[in-house]
């Protein structure tokens, strides 16, 4: 069995459980999008029939950043544009008795239900005024063909019209009823005749509409108003205000929802799988990556009655017998190996002080099949590194495992990717803000700060002003699928990785290598006999971690004695390398000390 | 010569792959003890906007004995004297040899940050500093313009 071709072959069939779900994903996202579609289509059309196509929306939206929710705003915005003569001017001239037209897109929340609606704020001494003089031309294609309700712009006189160009909203925007229906009769009132086949149930609109009248009324209806009531800006004076539930939004948000929330249910069921198979592999590798002391019967614990002098290297295997009586019964060194190229691929996320955090997909892939070659080049993927026949099939298992992590970013991507679309889409054929609470979705900040500059600017700064206060329908979202992938790397880390000690933990701080044989200072720090052996004979005394006098009174009694034995158990071929180190480098101090050392006696 | 310890070729490895900011470190080819140093004046210093060199080197005996640093750039600092030479306790006797490279090189830009001229090295900057701080920070600023910025 080729490793490298089994990598390959591992990349081409995802795990069953995955692939199964993937294609089924498949098919039911396309179903899915096109639904979505067609209800964008539906919220379009509700939307123009009221006479608020996106162009007119628009101007209502961003109106309302302007007078209202942010009063700087309005400021800002006329020193912007000295020359700007119509509607934004208006405002700050006009006064409260003459605010222009508002709108307010919200959401409701309704038995874990979002409702996105619009809120209305119509001046009705701008229709009183303006009704008789109203003249011009009318915008939003369904308005045409329905005498009760129109918008008008009535245009300032000294600017010559201009319905094409793209300063619609420098001109004076005002709802008005047409003659048809009674002089002085609200908007409200046209409106509510107009509903039926687009509002569906009549019932449940008029006692909205008839409710946004009084304050009393408003706390009988269905929907949580306190909620929204602590959103909205309090209406201005001299103006009603209208709720309009958008129907085929609702529709559009919960069947977005539903699929977000299905979404995580499904990947639960993933993470389940996963955690289940990473305790099997965890037993696997614990039984196939075992100690010396579980192998040799050579191995014997020392203790304080153990002569010292007879932890030698002579006491220890020599290196090659080691590894015999390694290699037959246990992969403890590959393994570790194989750790140890894992952890330096960083394969998921970066662990460098600089970037640190989840990589990129294309990213983790390169990183993945770099490890996985980094792992055959070194023969541990065959029966040269690993031993066992179980050794071999956990680390195929491992691979998978990963492989899983990756495929799972790669459909998250590809769903938040369809999301984002879809409410880009939404936002753009509407004219109604992005939501916040789906712009949290697993977004790249990259493609977040693009995905930004398609919202109109104003609109935008509803949404973000008013971010706070839809935690309420945040909770409404999944928000785990964000970071699983994250959670089993995490996994991975806890539950593998600990299996084998790793040599950074038992390491000396001064020499950096293995700290046999260890001594622990009274103060509790611990290093290389040798290590400190060097500090008392230059009679330094502090101790290097914590500055304690407890170098020069520490002797054989400061041997620790379990982590000795664990040392050789765990570590038997470093123990043993170092303890010949430490005898190489004593011989050549005491020559030194003889005057004989090899280059400093020559220059004497 | 003798082999390198391995605990030098891991500070180096480590050096290399991720120095802390505004720090470089890099040893010679043809003497993997001598270190060729780079620090940024660090921001709200006089003497930031400086890029400074030192060389480093570490003895027989590190890490038992601290490494010898010293600026190759002319600076005006009252722990620093006319040699490039560094008063800095952790250089002397409150060595440990549970320090590293990196923790020398980044107390050295902290003594950038924050002079002290009550443990002076170079005693005519250090009076300058407590006698008329203002004309002093002026006087580093100067000499990190002249001495300190390339081109
Ligand atoms: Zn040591
Ligand atoms: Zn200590």
């Amino acid at each position: 069995m080729h490793f490298s071709k089994t990598y390959s072959q591992l990349l081409l069939t995802l795990p069953q459980e995955l692939q199964d779900n993937a294609i089924e994903y498949r098919q039911a996202t396309i179903n899915l999008e096109l639904q979505l579609k067609k209800l964008i289509n539906k919220v379009v059309l509700e939307l123009s029939s009221l006479g608020l196509s996106p162009a007119v929306l628009h101007d209502l939206l961003h109106s309302c950043e302007q007078g209202d929710i942010n009063g700087k705003g309005k400021e800002r915005q006329v020193g912007e544009r000295p020359d700007d003569g119509g509607l934004v001017a208006q405002i700050s001239e006009a006064g409260p008795s003459r605010q222009a037209t508002k709108a307010v897109y919200e959401f409701v929340e309704d038995g874990g239900r979002i409702e996105p609606r619009l809120r209305l704020w119509v001046s009705t001494a701008s229709i009183e005024d303006d009704a008789a003089t109203a003249s011009g031309s009318s915008v939003g294609a369904e308005s045409d063909d329905d005498p009760r309700v129109a918008i008008f712009l009535d245009k300032p006189e000294s600017k010559p019209p201009s319905p094409d160009s793209d300063n619609v909203r420098t001109e004076e925007l005002l709802l008005v009823s047409k003659p048809v229906a009674q002089k002085g009769q609200s908007l409200v009132w046209s409106l509510q005749k107009k509903s039926g086949p687009i509002f569906g149930s009549g019932n449940a609109w008029d006692s909205l509409v008839g409710a946004a009248d009084s304050d009393d009324s408003l706390e009988t209806l269905a929907h949580p108003v306190e909620l929204v009531r602590k959103q909205v800006p309090r209406p201005p004076v001299g103006s009603r205000e209208i709720i309009i539930p958008l129907t085929s939004d609702t529709a559009f948000f919960q069947l977005l929802q539903g699929a977000l929330q299905s979404l995580t249910v499904h990947l639960d069921t993933v993470k389940a799988g996963f955690i289940h198979n990473l305790q099997d592999l965890s037993t696997i590798i614990s039984k196939t990556a075992r100690p010396r002391s579980s192998v040799s019967h050579s191995f014997k614990p020392a203790s304080s009655f153990s002569d010292p002098s007879s932890i030698s290297a002579g006491h220890l295997m020599p290196k090659s017998l080691v590894h015999h009586s390694m290699d037959t019964k246990s992969d403890l060194y590959a393994w570790r190996e194989i750790f140890q190229l894992y952890i330096d691929s960083e394969v998921f996320e970066s662990l460098s002080e600089r970037s640190r955090g989840e990589r990129s997909l294309d990213e983790t892939e390169r990183r993945l099949s770099e490890f996985a070659e980094r792992v055959s080049n070194r023969g541990l993927g065959d029966s040269r590194g690993l031993k066992l026949k179980e050794s071999r099939e956990a680390l195929e298992k491992f691979l998978q495992l990963n492989l899983l992590i990756l495929n799972l970013k790669k459909f998250q991507y590809a769903n938040s990717e369809a999301a984002r679309k879809i409410l880009k889409k939404h936002a753009k054929r509407t004219a109604l803000p992005i939501p916040s609470p789906f712009k949290r979705l697993d977004i790249p900040a990259s493609t977040l700060s693009g995905f930004m500059g398609v919202i109109p600017d104003s609109s935008k700064a509803v949404v973000l002003a008013r971010e706070k206060s839809y935690h309420d329908t945040l909770s409404l979202l999944p928000t785990t699928t964000a970071s699983l992938p994250h959670i089993l790397v995490q996994a991975i880390g806890e539950t593998l990785i600990p299996i084998i000690p790793h040599i950074d933990d038992y390491s000396c701080l001064i020499c950096t290598s293995i700290a046999f044989k260890p001594i622990r200072l009274t103060c509790g720090h611990l290093f290389c006999v040798r290590c400190l052996v060097k500090m008392q004979k230059r009679g330094q005394d502090h101790c290097p971690c914590c500055r304690a006098p407890s170098v020069l009174k520490a002797n054989r009694a400061n041997v620790d004695w379990a982590l000795l034995n664990f040392m050789q158990d765990w570590f038997p071929v470093e123990s043993e390398e170092k303890l010949r180190q430490n005898e190489r480098e004593a011989a050549k101090e005491e020559l030194e000390e003889l005057g004989l050392g090899d280059s400093r006696c020559i220059i004497m | 010569m003798a082999a390198l310890p391995k605990r030098i070729i891991k500070e180096t490895e480590r050096l290399n792959k991720e120095a802390p900011d505004g720090i470089t470190a890099e040893p010679h080819e043809d003497n993997l003890r001598y270190f060729d140093v780079t620090i940024k004046g660090p921001g709200g210093s006089p003497f930031e906007g400086g890029t400074f060199k030192l060389e480093l080197f570490l003895p027989e005996d590190y890490p038992m004995a601290p490494p010898k640093v010293r600026f190759l750039t002319k600076i005006y600092h009252p722990n620093i004297d006319r040699l490039g030479r560094i008063c800095l306790d952790i250089l002397k006797d409150k060595w440990s040899p549970a320090l590293q490279i990196r923790t020398v090189l980044l107390s050295i830009q902290a003594l950038l940050s924050s002079p002290n001229p009550d443990d002076p090295l170079a005693t005519d900057v250090a009076k300058h500093y407590k006698e008329n701080e203002k004309e002093a920070i002026a006087q580093s600023q100067e000499w990190t313009r002249k001495y300190a910025v390339a081109g």
